[in-house]
């Protein structure tokens, strides 16, 4: 994708200030975060399809609303980015099905017989994490995206130490969990 | 590196490896990008302020700006807004008469007026609409109100803008026991059930919070805040949305808005076709709910359109939408209050949607 000549290690909110006054600067961000974005959305949905969808629907919130971001409300562009996410997926709850996990997905197709114990362990993995509390369940879904404790935090409007203390009780339990198998 | 920072790696390479194996690729698909340019003009609006502007408003999306003397811009919004809605309604209005193939009304009857007598409703929305203060309250701590265990995260510790998403589990409903509704039960929750349909038509957002569940108050209004947000923006949000009515487009069974000329509609008041469902231990757990579908009706108490709890039409006039709505409330476990499930409530959500059948 072109860039428009933008240095891609620009920081977040300058490329913000250039895509405010040309949409295709904002590409450089769509680059940085869209792979981790469609991830979260098919860990979610378990739909490659209906990911693909939201995540093209973050964006555009995201490009529609980029005047009310203010970095001097302390939160970086990431953490704003993925709060659209968050609400977005909570709308959409209401109106999608979602699919089935996508351990089950994986576990339909048929693979080569030396992936079967990868597929068994991310069966349990996936099972596992809708096994979380919905907080911690949110913690690990974000810091898988990439987001750090503080970008959480402001997401979900509490301290840093209770997201680390979410993530360690969340890894707690997977442990835990993944140790045991999880039943379903 | 700790030990959870090493699980961590563990379970974020197996996360990416599953991806790669779901989706067949490890970037993502180009047409996403596609499709977002697709929507976005190529210049953006010139009024887009500098960064340097102070955000003056909750960046929510469709809410309408309170009307602030002397800020331009705010009425302008306020403008763009109402035309927003009114373009919303006249299509949902032009949908509903084509489904129904009728005319539209002259005498712009709410649709309440001509119900068949021998059906119970609340034919005005007379609900007393909650209090900014009150509001403030639920938004604090709905748990105090509310299905108090609808989620049971232990981590919430009162007076902070911390919001716990509901997750409308209607795979755990799908698998829930239902049972026949215990006559009492059906009587409390039916009248809740028609405060609502009788209300959602002309009801302001303080009375449609009233009548649901505080949980999904504290979710409905904390969505639109996209970060942490402060008591103040808060209550600003709340002082602007509370006397405004409800609109099309947060109306989760926005058809009600167009019923024809002397129709009606109310929840199924046949006891046979409501179904009391008991999640048991899951995330909306412990709770009692009661769902049912709904009777329309002519103002001669002809059907137009009845349906059951499990979004089934049991009778439909031919031409008449298909839409089977489902209204679902639930019981406080803090005070055994019924209150309206809005997240489950909406065109056969529970069922139809399980086999995603989409919108």
């Amino acid at each position: 994708m072109a860039h428009n000549g933008i240095d891609p290690s620009m920081e977040d909110d300058a490329i913000v200030q250039r895509a405010r006054k040309n949409v295709d600067d904002f590409a450089p961000l769509y680059d940085r975060y869209a792979l981790s974005m469609y991830r979260w959305m098919c860990r979610e949905t378990g739909d490659a399809e209906l990911a693909a969808d939201l995540t093209a629907q973050v964006f555009v919130q995201a490009l529609q609303r980029l005047h009310q971001y203010d970095p001097r409300r302390g939160a970086t562009f990431r953490a704003w980015l993925f709060a659209i996410a968050r609400n977005l997926l909570r709308d959409s709850w209401r109106r999608y099905k979602p699919g089935p996990l996508l351990a089950e997905l994986v576990d339909q197709r048929p693979g080569p017989e030396e992936l079967a114990l990868h597929r068994t362990l991310m069966d349990d993995v996936r099972a596992a994490l809708e096994a979380l509390p919905e907080r911690q369940r949110e913690t690990i879904e974000l810091r898988l995206a990439g987001l750090t404790h503080r970008e959480i935090a402001e997401i979900q409007g509490t301290s840093e130490n209770a997201v680390r203390m979410a993530q360690s009780r969340a890894m707690k339990t997977l442990r835990v969990l993944l140790h045991q198998g999880v039943k379903t | 590196m700790t030990d959870t920072d090493a699980s961590f790696d563990e379970l974020r390479n197996l996360m990416n490896q599953a991806h790669r194996t779901f989706t067949g690729r490890d970037d993502v698909p180009a047409e996403i990008w596609m499709r977002v340019r697709s929507q976005i003009p190529q210049n953006p609006p010139t009024e887009i302020p500098p960064m340097e502007t102070t955000l003056t408003q909750s960046p929510a999306y469709n809410v309408p700006p309170r009307s602030t003397p002397g800020r331009p811009s705010t009425i302008s919004r306020y403008l763009n807004f109402a035309a927003s809605v009114v373009i919303v309604a006249a299509i949902a209005f032009g949908g509903w008469f084509a489904a129904l193939n009728l005319q539209p009304s002259r005498d712009n009857s709410n649709g309440l007026l001509g119900l068949a007598q021998s059906t119970p409703v609340a034919q005005t929305c007379d609900v007393e609409p909650l209090t900014v203060d009150q509001v403030m309250q639920i938004v604090k701590n709905p748990w105090e109100f509310g299905f108090s265990q609808l989620n049971p995260s232990t981590e919430f510790s009162g007076p902070e803008f911390t919001e716990v998403s509901l997750r409308p589990s209607t795979a755990e409903f799908d698998a829930a026991t239902k049972t026949k509704p215990a006559e009492k039960d059906f009587e409390d929750a039916i009248a809740v059930a028609n405060s609502y349909l009788a209300c959602l038509p002309t009801a302001s957002w303080g009375q449609v919070w009233a009548l649901s569940d505080p949980v999904w108050v504290q979710s409905s209004i904390l969505a639109h805040f996209p970060v942490f947000a402060n008591e103040s923006e808060v209550r600003e949000f709340i002082e602007g949305r509370i006397d405004e009515p409800l609109s099309v487009d947060h109306n989760p069974l926005d058809d009600i808005y167009a019923l024809a000329d002397g129709q009606s509609i109310v929840a199924n008041p046949d006891i046979g076709a409501a179904l009391t469902i008991w999640p048991g231990n899951t995330s909306n757990s412990a709770m009692l709910f009661v769902a049912f579908g709904v009777l329309v009706t002519n103002d001669d108490g002809s059907i137009v359109l009845e349906s059951n709890a499990e979004g089934e039409s049991l009778e439909y006039q031919t031409g008449s939408s298909r839409q089977r709505p489902t209204i679902v409330v639930g019981q406080s476990s803090a005070d055994g209050s019924w209150y309206i499930a809005p997240w489950l409530s909406s065109y056969a959500a529970l069922w139809e949607y399980q086999y995603a059948t989409g919108e």
